[in-house]
């Protein structure tokens, strides 16, 4: 196997070799590595020791998250030309709900994805803490382990402290002038997550407003339950407990699409109406037929 | 009377060469040594010139500040992401001074046990100090099919910038202005986003790139706002 490149930790002593980069964001980089036993994980690395730092602290610190990868090292090296600092994780098999976005995945599957994150993101919130960077990118499914894995924690800041990381499709600032520090705008991303897999795109806040959004939602052919929660969402109308219970059940009462003939029972009435006027007047033609 | 912790920095937004009268890398320098941090983002796109890419990378240099070069797509997270940057930056050096000075060492030649609590010390720092933040927009006519996505930017950038425990603040100069004047102070330093909306709707684009000039400006403007503060 050729590597890219050989990481040996300052501190550590620890050697990493360098199979291929798999990803990039705003700090740094992210490398498959496997040590010398040839396990992997994943290595990230950076210049901006003090957003490193606090992503190691705090993925530490919600380790006890089985969805958030372990954290094993931090530690300074040399990679690609580079002094940086580097993290060593968990190497996830998994793909991004991002690739999801060509696939089309049943709606209650997605319902119930959403509700796996909401469950994750509350844990966090629960600590005294917020995910800020929500994004389809940061959430993995795990199909070994059948799993959702979280990943990504450069983000999370304290609740009352300043947004580091985030991605404006996701954040419900870059739509909103009203300021959001709590869990409506956790719910506001999550439910950004919910409307880019149910409509296979991902909107832009620079070209698009949230009334293009809801237009577009309203239009649609989803059932009126599952409209309301979209919309709702977006408004910024939710706090974490109500949006789950919603959530919970549209997939309880099947409600997914609309019924092309009879969603409930006014319809029900209607077309029973209709049904016994028309038989009343073949019955009475016949009548007067037969006579 | 309290002493306020404050950052003062000043963000170039531009998608071309300078090409005014003056020379802004020499402004650049007088400002820098006002303890004024100048960070630049640089607009890029098929047609940008390595001379432009070139000046932008220099004024930051030269201001001790971080520079980006974008996408217009991507010029909303480059905005939080240089003001990020850049108070991360300038703490570190400020607090590596410190640490040279008492032990004669650094930051990155501790360990990183050793290192945990001043870490903290320095994200809570990043938190809580001050933030006063001039925005100096280029609004030439090459800048007319990207101004309104520069606008939501900068709205967004205010909202953004509230959830931090500090104060932050954001001033706006657009240069070149349309009556002839070299740049013209949009917007004074606010915290309230309707007002900076209110500001950010009467700018128009024409003229050319008067960056020095547009500098000098923020600097006057900067200069005159601050007694009795402790610059970082």
């Amino acid at each position: 196997m050729k590597y890219i490149d050989v990481v040996k930790g300052k501190w550590n002593k620890n050697i990493y070799y360098v199979e291929n980069c798999i990803g990039q964001g705003s700090v740094g980089y992210v490398y498959k590595v496997v040590n010398k036993r040839g396990e992997k994980f994943a290595l990230k690395s950076s210049e901006d020791l003090i957003s490193l730092t606090k992503e190691y602290k705090m993925l530490n610190k919600f380790s006890y998250i089985s969805a958030i990868p372990k954290a094993y090292e931090l530690d300074d090296g040399y990679i690609q030309g580079k002094n940086i600092h580097f993290i060593i994780m968990e190497y996830i098999e998994g793909i991004s709900l991002k690739k999801y976005l060509l696939n089309n995945i049943s709606i209650k599957k997605t319902l119930s994805i959403i509700l796996i994150i909401t469950e994750i993101f509350q844990q966090i919130y629960d600590s005294g803490y917020i995910y800020w960077d929500i994004k389809l990118e940061n959430i993995l499914v795990d199909r070994i382990n059948m799993s959702i894995r979280v990943i990504d924690f450069g983000g999370v800041s304290k609740i009352g402290q300043s947004i580091k990381e985030y991605t404006p499709t996701y954040n419900i600032h870059c739509w909103r002038d009203k300021p959001y520090y709590d869990d409506k705008s956790l719910i506001f991303s999550i439910n950004m997550i919910l409307i880019s897999l149910l409509y296979n795109k991902e909107f832009n806040p620079l070209t698009n407003s949230i009334q293009d959004i809801i237009y577009k939602i309203k239009t649609s052919d989803f059932n009126d339950g599952i409209k309301k929660l979209l919309i709702n969402g977006l408004i910024g109308d939710y706090n974490i407990e109500k949006y789950k219970y919603t959530v919970k059940k549209i997939i309880q009462k099947n409600m997914f699409s609309k019924s092309k003939y009879c969603s409930n029972w006014i319809d029900a009435l209607y077309w029973g109406s209709i049904g016994m006027f028309i038989f009343f007047i073949i019955f009475t033609v016949k009548m007067y037929i037969f006579k | 009377m309290e002493k306020e912790v404050l950052f003062k920095q000043i963000i170039l937004v531009t998608d071309g060469e300078s090409n005014g009268e003056g020379d802004p890398i020499e402004i650049a320098n007088m400002i820098s040594e006002q303890g004024i941090t100048i960070s630049t983002i640089g607009i890029i796109g098929e047609n940008s010139s390595q001379k432009s890419k070139y000046e932008v990378e220099q004024i930051a240099k030269i201001g001790r500040g971080v520079c980006e070069l974008t996408e217009l797509s991507k010029l909303q997270q480059t905005m939080q992401m240089v003001t990020q940057k850049s108070i991360y930056q300038t703490i570190q050096t400020a607090v590596n001074k410190e640490l040279k000075s008492i032990i004669n060492t650094e930051v990155n030649d501790l360990n990183p046990n050793s290192r945990e609590k001043i870490m903290d010390l320095m994200d809570n720092l990043s938190d809580t100090i001050n933030l006063k933040c001039i925005i100096l927009l280029d609004t030439s006519k090459s800048m007319t099919n990207k101004i309104n996505i520069a606008k939501k930017s900068i709205l967004s950038l205010l909202n953004i910038l509230n959830s931090r425990e500090g104060k932050s603040e954001i001033a706006v100069i657009a240069f070149p202005h349309i009556e002839r004047e070299n740049y013209k102070l949009i917007c004074d330093f606010t915290e309230d986003i309707s007002l900076l909306k209110e500001s950010l709707s009467i700018i128009t684009t024409s003229g050319m790139t008067p960056t020095a000039e547009a500098l000098e400006g923020a600097l006057q403007i900067l200069d005159g706002k601050l007694e009795s503060c402790l610059v970082l």
